[in-house]
């Protein structure tokens, strides 16, 4: 016995539809999937933009912090510094995944620029837990008896160097020529005795304003340039996952400690711009939820209009489960037209996005994320779901 | 086998059915019979087809073929029931007014391709209406119409017809070419056939009657 054949059954199901509903119903289906993928593909987006800020591979952000100096304070410093015990408090609050104190040269330095600049300075050096500085370069290490001092220094203050530089006579430098100028460090006791060093930047940082050195070096200078024991902390860096959580700022407030403002910033910036990008995804899911329901009135009032047909040929012996399964299938290729145009839309906007917005847009691909992708095949499988459920609940009506 | 079993409407009045030799009984139909069932108006007979046919489950008491009961099969069961082992010449006929002939044919052919579109065409001859095969359903007479139903319900597998007044339209000569037909037809395929009109059909010889 030969398969029963569809073509009879399309041909009196069509030769009952309004075309101009079928397609509207097609184009408000496209118009949901295209909204909802652009909706995350721009989510995307601005994650990898505003990902560029984050220093960390898992997400969490650096952030020193000091105590903040009121009229009371000032002048003590003790007070103003962070002792061990106010260290391990920090590392035990459940929002700060790790804390070191960024210590402070205690003795007079000054850096010149090895005499050939003509320029001497009084300066400070600070140094940091090697695992807070993310990736150093390989020479940034000193033991005692080294030829050379290697240094970190800010980006900022590189960019204030070249802004200042002109005014003073000096040579503007561009990171390159920076990290080639011989420079010297210069050590005094409390007696006024110095020891000079030779020194050479190795590289900069985003994240931390200072002059760093390393490890090693501090601790020895330390010891060997000052009397006191007690070291003194006015920073300390902290690593948090969420520097806008709501418990790590009223705790930062309480304790009177005082943070990085721009970090601060940058953090409400994102906050707003996550929300922003919720409210994007929650009207592109809406949308798409609106569209789906759309062409699912759309199919029921098909069916309603055929409906005596399609008691009929349930009468004459075609299952519904047969029906099914054929509309199904008769419905498919226009599904696939659907979200492959939707994702062409998608490739569309991001290939503009990416050409209109280059400033900010050098790391963005060209072409849709992975995301976007499984997404449309996500999308794809609930339309062809929710198409199917409609189907089976208004066939089996029917053949009641 | 067909069998009814103690079958009553819902809607029905218990005096209504206290002289039915089928309602509230419990019935054989065998293959290979010739059954005619004499109906008065009102006293059920499109009831009791579409009962037969499972298209209407508002009854007590149960109906089953074979070793299946129709009373409660799902929709899908029942097309499968429909496909092979029953077909029905309904009262009002239930062709597709849409579709032309040669369509509302070849719709049923193509869940239940018994007979060769030759063969349905010379069913179609038979009856005097193969004249009409392009055309709508909607613009053929009542008459016709209730040939072509005929045809289509002859031109599939079925172990039990059932017809409902299935000559009400017809005249005499053509109502005999359509019996002649049908026995034709029901014979061939060693099958039941359960004719239910309002009076007896001097034409049919049953080899039993019943009066609902």
């Amino acid at each position: 016995m030969s398969k029963p054949s569809f073509k009879y059954i399309q041909k009196l199901l069509i030769a009952n539809t309004n075309k101009s509903s079928k397609w509207l119903s097609y184009f408000g289906l496209w118009v949901g999937v295209s909204l909802v993928l652009i909706s995350l593909q721009f989510y995307i987006n601005l994650q990898v933009i505003l990902g560029e800020q984050k220093p960390d591979a898992e997400g969490n952000e650096f952030i020193s912090i000091s105590k903040i100096i009121s009229n009371n304070t000032m002048g003590n410093v003790e007070a103003n510094s962070f002792l061990q015990k106010d260290i391990t408090e920090l590392e035990a609050q459940p929002f700060i995944i790790s804390a070191a104190p960024l210590v402070a040269n205690q003795f007079r330095v000054q850096l010149s620029a090895a005499g050939r600049l003509g320029f001497r300075t009084d300066f400070f050096i600070e140094s940091l837990d090697a695992k807070f500085l993310g990736t150093t370069p390989p020479t940034f290490k000193w033991q005692e008896g080294d030829a050379e001092l290697p240094l970190i220094i800010s980006n900022t203050f590189l960019e204030l160097f070249n802004v200042f530089a002109p005014s003073y006579g000096l040579p503007q430098f561009s990171k390159e020529t920076l990290f080639n100028i011989p420079l010297n460090v210069i050590c005094y006791d409390a007696l006024g005795r110095s020891q000079v060093f030779n020194a050479r930047i190795v590289g900069t940082t985003d994240r931390i304003n200072s002059v760093l050195v390393p490890e090693s070096f501090l601790n020895w200078a330390n010891q060997t340039f000052t009397t006191t024991d007690q070291l003194m902390t006015s920073r300390v860096y902290l690593e948090v996952n969420d520097l806008n959580n709501i418990d790590f700022v009223s705790f930062l407030e309480k304790k009177g400690y005082s943070i990085q403002n721009d970090k601060v910033q940058f953090g409400k910036v994102k906050q707003i711009l996550n929300g922003v990008l919720g409210s994007i995804g929650a009207i592109g899911i809406f949308t798409l939820l609106l569209s789906i329901m759309l062409f699912r009135f759309y199919l029921q009032w098909m069916l309603a209009k055929n409906q005596d047909s399609l008691k009929l040929l349930t009468t004459i012996g075609y299952s519904p489960a047969w029906m099914v399964q054929k509309l199904d299938k008769a419905f498919l290729p226009a599904f696939v037209l659907v979200v492959i145009f939707a994702g062409i839309a998608t490739v569309i906007f991001q290939f503009i996005f990416v050409k209109t917005i280059p400033l900010i847009s050098h790391d963005l691909s060209h072409f849709i994320s992975l995301w976007t992708i499984s997404s449309t095949v996500l999308i794809f499988i609930a339309i062809l779901l929710a198409n199917h459920r409609t189907l089976k609940k208004v066939l089996y009506e029917y053949s009641r | 086998m067909l069998q009814i079993q103690s079958l009553i409407p819902t809607y029905f009045d218990e005096n209504k059915v206290r002289n039915s030799e089928i309602w509230n009984q419990a019935v054989h139909f065998q293959k290979n019979q010739q059954v005619e069932i004499v109906a008065p108006s009102g006293s059920g007979k499109t009831s009791l087809i579409h009962f037969l046919y499972g298209m209407r489950h508002d009854y007590k008491g149960k109906i089953l073929i074979g070793q299946q009961t129709i009373t409660d099969a799902g929709v899908d069961e029942l097309a499968l029931i429909r496909q092979s082992k029953l077909s029905v010449v309904f009262q009002d006929l239930r062709l597709f007014p849409q579709l032309t002939i040669e369509d509302n044919l070849l719709l049923q052919n193509n869940i239940t391709p018994f007979l060769s579109i030759e063969q349905i065409k010379e069913l179609l001859n038979r009856l005097g209406v193969i004249s009409k095969w392009n055309q709508l359903a909607r613009y053929c007479s009542y008459g016709e119409q209730q040939r072509i139903a005929i045809v289509r319900a002859l031109s599939k597998p079925f172990d039990f017809l059932l017809l409902d007044e299935p000559f009400s339209h017809l005249d005499e000569n053509n109502s005999l070419l359509a019996l002649d037909l049908i026995r034709e037809q029901v014979k061939a395929r060693n099958a039941a056939l359960i004719l239910a009109d309002l009076n007896k059909n001097h034409a049919f010889q049953p080899d039993v009657i019943y009066h609902l």
